[in-house]
């Protein structure tokens, strides 16, 4: 550059045409306007600042040349400047331009730099190290500018646009040669368009005059639309579409004998076109068999139709080499009739054109062939169906979150999709008023956290359901709803759902926890069901797939006999004799127990035993001829079992009855001793050694050494009596049925208590309402009541393991002692007895019953009926919980001022949510109930604004004032998902926490402080205000 | 007239400037623009490796020195004839290798992989 101006500019003195010669060379476009004025300003009026500007990046010659003038030469110089032009001989001259100047034509000149820069063109084109970091610089710059040629849309005959082009170019040529040039200086077929080209020209005449003749461009040549200017990238622009054959991606194969086969990629060479697929060989061994044994050529089957092909199986050597195969080794590579195989597989070299990638998905068999576990593959590199890609992945609802583009990293809710595109909201603050977005379907993925509901909607644990416990970047682990075992999905295999997974498979032929049968020596108990198969847990203990089709039948629960000629049936307990472990009975075959046991960790708690092995929870060894005839006597409700083996001992049963003890029968007793210590009952049948008992928990019958029992007397069983104090009495149970047997002993036998059903529980059941307003006066009146004093008998946390009572862990964790409950109520005969009404009457036949618990029986069996408050008798009775505060007992009642005459207004038995007074903290978000002001403010929400004592001070959103009132006039309400709560009752009372999701009476709750995840019942969970604080 | 494409089958794009012609073409004559560098003439497995038959778009590059087109390609002063706006695929490392011992740095012209 620095050379050339000078040069250009001594020529263009006389000669303007060489300014625009010089201009064409050269890149700096800006300059072109004002160059020849500042030019000659510079020559006329600072030539010497000219030349030491121009000396500073000239080459030496040129710098010695000019620092050897002194400044009074600045004439001269003009003067040889002016010479130089028309004088070759001037020495300075050739020493600077020696080879030009002896050409002395200005074409030639011309030509010469035009060459020279354009050749530093093409060496920058291709040369780019210079620009490398700066490309991007480099590629705006390049943006056409108003001095560039336009380019001209020209209609041009669909698929032909290419042999066009060419067209064009040898056209070109042809008319150069003929002296008569085209104007166009390029054509471009864009790509992804068709059916036009683009001209690159400086005017619409000379794209006229380029299309003339040319077939393919006949339609275009009426209006040949100019590109604006800012458009013109954009035509050559090239739409990424990323080469869809990768490395390990699953092909299938088009033609062949393979075809259709299932193919990994294991190596691209994009230059050949090729890629070497890895599959399963099909190769014909009987074939090779003829080849090599009976040198019999086999005519080999015409055209090698797909349904005569040879069976996929890995490539086995040594069968070939017996058979006489030549094998070759090329590396690892064996090489056999110009197959080569590795580990079995072939691997063959295929043209682009020989598979397909938009093939059916792999199935999972044929992924299992391959060695893949198909939660391994990379599904990006599986086939997919594009149109069924986002409307499979994504659906309405789904939480997602921009993955790539401008917006990465921002998340939103899915309002609809169509097709590739997927309207989301942005759940961004800043965002909200942007309204909806559209994103093509593979800049999301969908997000899920802690504590979601889902739904397995693709692969191995397709249509399970669970609650997603952790997700990490990739995965995310779920805690399915049926086998409560761990799942790892891919969230995009997920979606947020409510229901639960049935457990039923796709046909609805079996379900989760049957027993079926798969061949004749094996069965199993269904502990998971999958798309296509189902998993179980065979006799053996051993878990097994099988496919849906496999099985033969399904199989109904039998009996067994334990180890100690026990019966045994479904939904028993029973211990394991050598590991120890127990679990309940789900199913029986043959002499093979199918045990459920929540501590058992694999196969959602179910193991499977020996019958020999087991003996029944609570069962004694007894004499076998009425163990056999126990079952026989129990209660009436009790469907009779039958067992062939049972049959030929009727006889010897008939004379045990005999022996019966018929004094003891009837008698409420106490089991004193084994497994089922603690408990009480009634004597249904008695010989001189053992006693049947009934036990009141849950009306089961169990055989008992009559040593062991102890008979429930007045004495004993003072809680009974109402006048008898129950501090003095407490003593005494704790010494003779400790609590902690009947909570301790996982015998499923439900404590006294929690046998009642979930209806009964003393804080749910609306009958059970009414004690508590009774029993609050005590409370009031000092709080000092020994049982009620401390807030665990009360506390709501009791009303959770009703409905788990069948749980063996959890419910410690929230009830400080389960004392208070224990001792007071297994002696409350007919709590646990609502089912029984035989048994009522047989209490109030025997004599050692008190009378007043054979009173509570006619009453509690059926619901409880709180709403008559005319029988006093039956106000406090449906509570067990109540009972432990003493006013139970009719005696009591006296002194215990009655609900409905201390409570101003009639409590409702309906409206209380907890049967604990003490809830009330600040912050909860309340209601008022119709005991407060006389039903006055009925239904205003508030909050509680303070809470001194048993008064708390709530504001009401409505009256907007403040109200004081207690904790029975008002209830709190009942959170929703997403809402903040409180824990107001259990050990975690006072935590605050956010409710994510709900489960029929259960809340989960995420804890604010520990973030820990925790399920609890929705009536231990008030709804914080937001208006507090 | 030889740089031309003599037909549309067996084209191949040139990995270092983009220009299109038959295979034999480049067998038999090189690459116009990038021989010095490549050396393809008479070498057939070297223009089996430095081109690539995938390849987008063409331009038909008529002047390349006033061509906006060449200029935003960036293959401004390159010989007249056939170019692809993207070629597919890389060129072999070995190649690159070589390419920089001759002070050429390789840039590849698969515009679809940005």
């Amino acid at each position: 550059m620095s050379l050339k101006r000078p040069i250009t500019d001594l020529q263009s003195d006389d000669d303007d045409s060489d300014v625009d010669v010089d201009d064409e060379f050269s890149d700096d476009d800006d300059e072109l306007e004002d160059e020849p004025a500042s030019r000659s300003k510079k020559k006329k009026t600072n030539v010497n600042k000219f030349i030491l500007d121009e000396a500073e990046v000239d080459d030496d010659a040129e710098d010695d040349d000019d620092d050897d003038l002194e400044e009074g030469f600045e004439q001269l110089i003009n003067k040889d400047e002016d010479e130089e032009e028309g004088t070759s001989e001037s020495f300075r001259h050739q020493r600077r331009l020696d080879h030009l100047l002896q050409m002395q034509e200005e074409d030639k000149l011309e030509e010469y730099y035009r060459k020279k820069y354009a050749e530093v063109d093409a060496e920058e084109a291709i040369d780019t190290s210079n620009y490398a970091k700066n490309e991007e610089v480099k590629q705006q710059s390049a943006l056409p500018g108003v001095k560039d040629p336009r380019l001209w849309q020209v209609k041009c005959r669909m698929g032909e646009e290419k042999q066009t082009a060419i067209k064009l170019l040898r056209k070109y040529i042809n008319l150069e040669v003929n002296g008569d040039p085209l104007q166009i200086k390029s054509v471009v077929v864009p790509v992804g368009v068709r059916g036009c080209i683009y001209i690159e020209a400086f005017k619409q005449s000379h794209v006229k005059a380029a299309l003339a003749g040319v077939n393919a461009l006949g339609m275009g040549k009426w209006q040949q639309p100019m590109v604006p200017i800012n458009e013109m990238a954009d035509v050559l622009k090239v739409v990424s579409e990323p080469m869809a054959i990768k490395t390990h991606s699953w092909v299938r194969i088009k033609r062949g004998v393979y075809r259709d086969d299932l193919a990994q990629i294991d190596y691209v060479e994009h230059n050949q076109n090729k890629v070497v697929c890895k599959m399963l060989p099909r190769v014909d061994y009987k074939k090779v068999k003829s080849m090599y044994k009976d040198r019999e050529p086999v005519q080999s089957r015409s055209g090698r139709s797909a349904k005569g092909r040879p069976a996929q199986k890995l490539f086995d050597a040594d069968l070939v080499r017996s058979l006489g195969g030549e094998l070759k080794k090329d590396g690892d590579f064996i090489i056999f009739e110009s197959g080569r195989y590795r580990n079995g597989f072939l691997f063959k070299t295929l043209a682009f054109t020989g598979i397909t990638i938009d093939g059916p998905k792999p199935t999972l068999e044929e992924l299992e062939k391959f060695d893949e576990l198909p939660e391994n593959v990379d599904p990006d590199l599986l086939p997919t169906d594009k149109k069924l890609n986002s409307d499979s992945i994504f659906s309405a609802g789904d939480i997602v979150e921009v993955c790539e583009g401008e917006l990465i990293h921002m998340t939103g809710t899915i309002i609809s999709i169509s097709g590739d595109k997927v309207t989301i909201v942005p759940n961004h603050a800043d965002l909200k008023n942007a309204g909806a977005l559209d994103f093509p379907s593979r800049e999301l993925r969908k997000i899920f956290k802690d504590g979601d509901h889902v739904r397995v909607i693709h692969g191995k644990y397709e249509g399970e359901t669970g609650l997603v416990v952790r997700v990490d970047d990739n995965v995310a682990v779920i805690v399915a709803d049926t086998t409560y075992s761990e799942m790892k999905v891919r969230p995009r295999d997920m979606q947020l759902c409510t229901e639960m997974n049935s457990g039923v498979d796709s046909q609805g032929m079996y379900q989760i926890g049957d027993v079926v049968e798969v061949d004749q020596t094996t069965i199993g108990y269904i502990v998971r069901i999958e798309r296509e198969s189902v998993r179980i847990l065979t006799q053996h203990g051993k878990t097994q797939s099988v496919r849906n089709n496999a099985i033969a039948r399904k199989l109904r629960c039998g009996q067994a006999l334990d180890s100690q000629q026990n019966f045994v049936r479904s939904k028993n307990i029973v211990n394991v004799l050598d590991s120890g472990s127990q679990g309940e009975i789900k199913h029986i075959w043959r002499h093979f127990l199918f045990l459920f046991n929540r501590c058992h960790g694999e196969n959602g708690g179910i193991f499977v035993v020996k019958a020999r092995n087991t003996i029944l929870a609570g069962a004694q060894k007894l004499p076998s001829d009425l163990a056999g005839a126990s079952p026989r006597l129990a209660s009436p409700s009790r469907s009779p079992m039958r067992s062939p083996m049972r049959t030929p001992s009727h006889g010897a049963r008939q004379g045990g009855r005999d022996k019966r003890d018929r004094e003891f029968i009837g008698k409420t007793v106490r089991v004193k001793q084994g497994a089922y210590k603690g408990y009480v009952g009634i004597v249904r049948d008695s010989t001189d050694t053992t006693a049947r008992i009934e036990l009141h928990t849950d009306c089961k019958v169990i055989s008992v050494e009559k040593g062991h029992l102890i008979e429930v007397t007045t004495a004993t069983g003072g809680f009974t009596t109402p006048s008898t104090p129950y501090i003095t009495k407490t003593p005494a149970y704790g010494g003779v049925g400790s609590a902690t047997p009947m909570y301790g002993s996982h015998s499923g036998s439900r404590t006294p208590m929690y046998g009642s059903g979930g209806g009964q529980t003393p804080t749910r059941g609306s009958g059970d309402r009414t004690p508590y307003y009774g029993a609050q006066t005590p409370t009031h009146d000092g709080g000092n009541t020994p049982r009620a004093g401390g807030f665990s008998a009360w506390d709501p946390n009791y009303p959770n393991t009703p409905a788990r009572s069948d749980e063996y862990t959890d419910f410690y964790d929230n009830s400080p002692s389960p004392a208070p409950f224990s001792p007071a109520n297994p002696q409350t005969p007919g709590y646990g007895e609502p089912m029984t009404p035989g048994y009522a009457m047989d209490s109030l036949g025997n004599p050692a019953t008190p009378g007043t618990s054979s009173d509570y029986n006619p009453s509690s069996p059926s619901v409880p009926s709180p709403a008559s408050p005319a029988s006093p008798y039956t106000e406090p009775s449906p509570s067990p919980g109540a009972s432990s505060l003493g006013p139970p007992s009719p005696g009591s009642e006296q002194s215990v001022p009655s609900p409905y005459s201390t409570s101003s207004g009639a409590p409702s038995p309906m409206t209380p949510q907890t049967a604990n007074e003490n809830w009330p903290l600040p912050g909860i978000e309340v209601v008022m109930l119709d005991s407060f002001e006389d039903g006055q403010y009925i239904g205003q929400p508030g909050y509680i604004r303070a809470v001194s004592g048993m008064i708390s001070t709530v504001w009401l959103y409505e009256e907007e004032r403040e109200f004081e009132c207690q904790s029975y006039q008002m209830k709190p309400v009942v959170p929703k998902k997403q809402d903040k709560v409180v824990i107001i009752t259990g050990n975690r009372r006072g935590n605050y926490g956010q409710l994510i999701n709900i489960d029929n009476d259960d809340g989960i709750v995420k804890a604010d402080k520990s973030l820990e995840l925790r399920i609890l019942k929705l009536d231990s969970l008030a709804k914080l205000s937001t208006h507090h604080n | 007239m030889e740089v031309v494409p003599k037909d549309l089958n067996n084209i191949r794009a040139c990995m270092m400037c983009s220009l299109l012609k038959n295979t034999e073409q480049f067998i038999i004559d090189g690459c116009d623009n990038c021989d010095q560098w490549l050396s393809l003439k008479n070498n057939r497995e070297r223009v089996l490796e430095c081109t690539s038959p995938n390849y987008e778009g063409m331009i038909s590059l008529t002047n390349p020195d006033e061509s906006w087109v060449a200029r935003w390609q960036g293959i401004r002063g390159l010989v007249r004839g056939m170019y692809a706006i993207s070629v597919m695929g890389k060129m072999p490392s070995h190649i690159q290798r070589e390419l920089e011992r001759q002070g050429r740095k390789y840039k590849s012209r698969d515009l679809g992989m940005k």
